[in-house]
């Protein structure tokens, strides 16, 4: 009885050690918690496509550590409950390394329980100024921040003559977030006037209340900021009553082809967004991506569809990954800065990256969408902005700006 | 002015949404929670069949509307008529059940993204600076109309006497020979095509999510218990109230806080003039004595 005890002991310790092995040796797991469906459903085709494309891109360049690197996809449903039990999911079952993909709520919701579990994790798409302060350890962000969307619109309006707006603003983190900066840098710092500030849930039976309280304030223009499940019952009712002499201002979270087919259907309207975009102007990270997006999903990227973030956060990853010589969270999580800030040779590609590291170099990478440089709390020193407007039913930049140095951020 | 249009729209589609509830509440006893998912489920099969299907809008809501009142038939035969005898609170409970289950099929069936319906709005109309759209004026139309050929159904016909005459005694009823099995075929038809009736031209208005039930079934509830339960006037004018206070409220206060206006209307009038319940058993009471 004893023998067998010994054996059965020693059969589970061997068991144990080749699980151990197993983890070290198999796949490097990033997870992608996207909003698939829901308000950001309308993008999360490009997105997961520029996710793959990444991924494919790692393995082409030998994996991660000499390890396949698999994409593990969940669909939050574009909601914190659903990032809450996606979070869950990738953790738990899947046992992932890294994550990327998630919006602001999202973040907002397993902000802890990422760094409980030592998850490291690249915002791409997450506005949420509640990420102004706080990051830097764990969580690090590669898109422009609310307060800069908030400062950028602001911009705009007053930069197309406007001096005085209505807001429409839909109840949630995204969406007031970029709509609180505007309003405070719109009145307090430029002058402006808000005629009326309308407020309300998703979810209404209709927005003809709203949208006529908005709209017959008399505004120069009207300041949207509402996901893309109210965005189109909005611009319907817009449309309805006969409001279309007004231009209007976009949040980034209606810059998708079907809103821009709304607008661009209608004579005379006009809808302007100020919002990141990409950096094209002589980047190869860009020039090398655009062909690999468009041979994954038959059309090249378009502006602001957040697409190009998807991917740069993956490369960031896999080499921050290389850089550490491990998969440990806080290993690659301190590595994160490295990679992507100078000093170091700059580098546009993951497997250029590789390669730099491997000769002992220290590295500094350029993503398709700016240069990355991160600052102390994981957010993006110089995000590259632009104006973004409807021309023929489809979203066109019509120049890049910088940020208004004189325009601060509200307190 | 013009918020006073825009909520007789909403109490339109409310009253429609409500008279459904209130059927099933008066002659079954008991508040089925379901019924808002036979909303979702209507303007789900609405959408699917005019973007999908390239369906006429008036077409696709016909077949929505007799359809679902055919499956809200069979759900009542599956799931009500097993636990009838065990009284209202265990029907309540199984309705909750199965609106979740509802809720996950409708997941199921057509995925967690919004749908819109094709921008059917037509021309607006403006009457003394008042504006309102053609398919305001459909919905306005549909619901009255339905909510009248109803009203005629149950004053007018036979089985309309036999539903009336359950709803006021069931027992005494079946005893009178009445075919309470017809009846109840009857009640869960009406109350599920009104109910997907609702679905339909909420998503018309605005855009169609799986959440549209449960965002609806609190203003229902509200909406029947303001009625008084007992009386189709009762409902048309408490959904009418309720939609037009939440819309011009939307002048003084927020309209995030509209919900908080319906349910403020109902505890004022509760508190105020109570015997929209307390009438339904009062009764009862005189006839059980």
């Amino acid at each position: 009885m004893k023998r067998i005890l010994i054996g059965l002991l020693a059969f589970g310790l061997i068991a144990a050690a080749c699980s151990s092995d197993d983890e070290d040796e198999g796949p490097v797991k990033l997870g992608f918690l996207n909003g698939q469906s829901g308000d950001y459903g309308p993008w999360g085709h490009w997105a997961l496509a520029a996710a793959e494309v990444a991924v494919e891109e790692l393995n082409a360049g030998g994996g991660v550590l000499g390890r396949d690197v698999e994409l593990v996809v969940e669909d939050n449903g574009s909601t914190p409950e659903g990032a809450v039990s996606g979070f869950a999911e990738l953790t738990e079952v899947d046992g992932i390394h890294a994550l990327g993909g998630i919006e602001s709520d999202g973040m907002i919701a397993i902000f802890e329980t990422v760094h409980e579990l030592q998850i490291p994790t690249i915002c791409s798409t997450c506005g949420t100024t509640e990420l102004d302060s706080t990051g830097g350890d764990m969580v690090f962000r590669i898109i422009p921040s609310d307060t800069d969307n908030g400062i950028v619109g602001a911009q705009v309006a007053r930069d197309e003559g406007y001096t005085s707006v209505a807001m429409l603003v839909e109840l949630s983190e995204g969406t007031e977030s970029p709509a609180n900066v505007f309003k405070s840098v719109f009145t307090e710092q430029m002058g402006g006037t808000v005629t009326e500030d309308v407020r309300f849930n998703a979810g209404e039976t209709t927005y003809a209340a709203q949208v006529a309280q908005a709209f017959e304030s008399g505004p120069d223009a009207v300041y949207i900021a509402a996901g893309f499940e109210t965005g189109v019952p909005l611009l319907n009712e817009w449309q309805r009553r006969g409001y279309t002499d007004i231009p209007m201002i976009f949040t980034t979270d209606l810059l998708s082809p079907e809103i821009a087919e709304i607008v661009g259907g209608v004579d005379g309207a006009s809808a302007i967004v100020g919002a990141t975009a990409y950096d094209t102007e002589s980047n190869p990270a860009w020039d090398a991506y655009v062909p690999r997006f468009e041979a994954k999903i038959g059309d090249p990227p378009e502006i602001a569809f957040y697409d190009a973030w998807q991917y740069d956060q993956y490369i960031i990853l896999g080499l921050a990954m290389a850089a550490a010589g491990t998969t440990d969270g806080a290993a690659v999580a301190a590595a994160i800065p490295d990679i992507a800030n100078p000093p170091g040779v700059e580098v546009f590609t993951y497997a250029d990256g590789v390669a730099q590291l491997e000769a002992g170099n220290e590295i500094d990478y350029h993503g398709t969408t700016s240069n990355l440089n991160l600052n102390s709390v994981g957010n993006l020193l110089s995000p590259v902005m632009a104006v973004i407007h409807v021309e023929d039913g489809a979203w066109d930049v019509r120049e890049n700006i910088e940020l208004d140095p004189t325009l601060v951020k509200p307190s | 002015m013009q918020n006073v249009v825009f909520g007789i729209v909403t109490g339109s589609i409310l009253a429609v949404a409500t008279l459904g509830f209130a059927l099933v509440r008066q002659t079954e006893n008991f508040l089925n929670i379901a019924h808002a998912q036979m909303m979702a489920l209507g303007a789900f099969v609405g959408v699917v069949l005019v973007d999908t299907y390239g369906m006429n809008i008036f077409a696709a809501g016909a077949i929505t509307v007799v359809g679902l009142g055919a499956l809200g038939v069979v759900l009542a035969a599956v799931f009500f008529a097993p636990v009838r005898h065990q009284g209202g609170t265990v029907l309540l409970f199984t309705s909750i059940g199965l609106a979740l289950m509802m809720y996950a099929a409708i997941l199921a069936l057509f995925g967690t993204q919004a749908r819109f319906y094709p921008d059917v709005s037509g021309s607006l109309h403006r009457i003394g600076g008042i504006g309102i759209a053609t398919n305001e004026l459909v919905i306005i139309g549909l619901a009255f109309g339905s909510i009248a050929a109803l009203q005629l159904f149950l004053n007018s016909t036979g089985l309309g006497r036999a539903i009336r005459s359950v709803a006021s005694n069931d027992d005494l009823a079946r005893v009178r020979g009445v075919p309470v099995r017809t009846v109840s075929h009857t009640i869960w038809f009406i109350s599920s095509a009104f109910g997907a009736m609702a679905g339909v031209m909420l998503g018309v208005l605005g855009s169609v999510n799986t959440e549209i039930g449960w965002h609806n079934i609190l203003i229902v509830l509200a909406a029947a218990v303001l009625g008084g339960l007992r009386s189709i006037t009762g409902v048309i004018l408490a959904g009418l109230l309720l939609g037009i206070m939440m819309d011009v409220s939307a002048l003084f206060i927020p309209t995030a806080y509209r919900p908080v206006v319906a349910f403020g209307v109902l505890v004022a009038v509760l508190i105020l003039r109570p015997e929209g319940i307390l009438s339904i058993q009062r009764r009862k009471d005189a006839v059980a004595a």
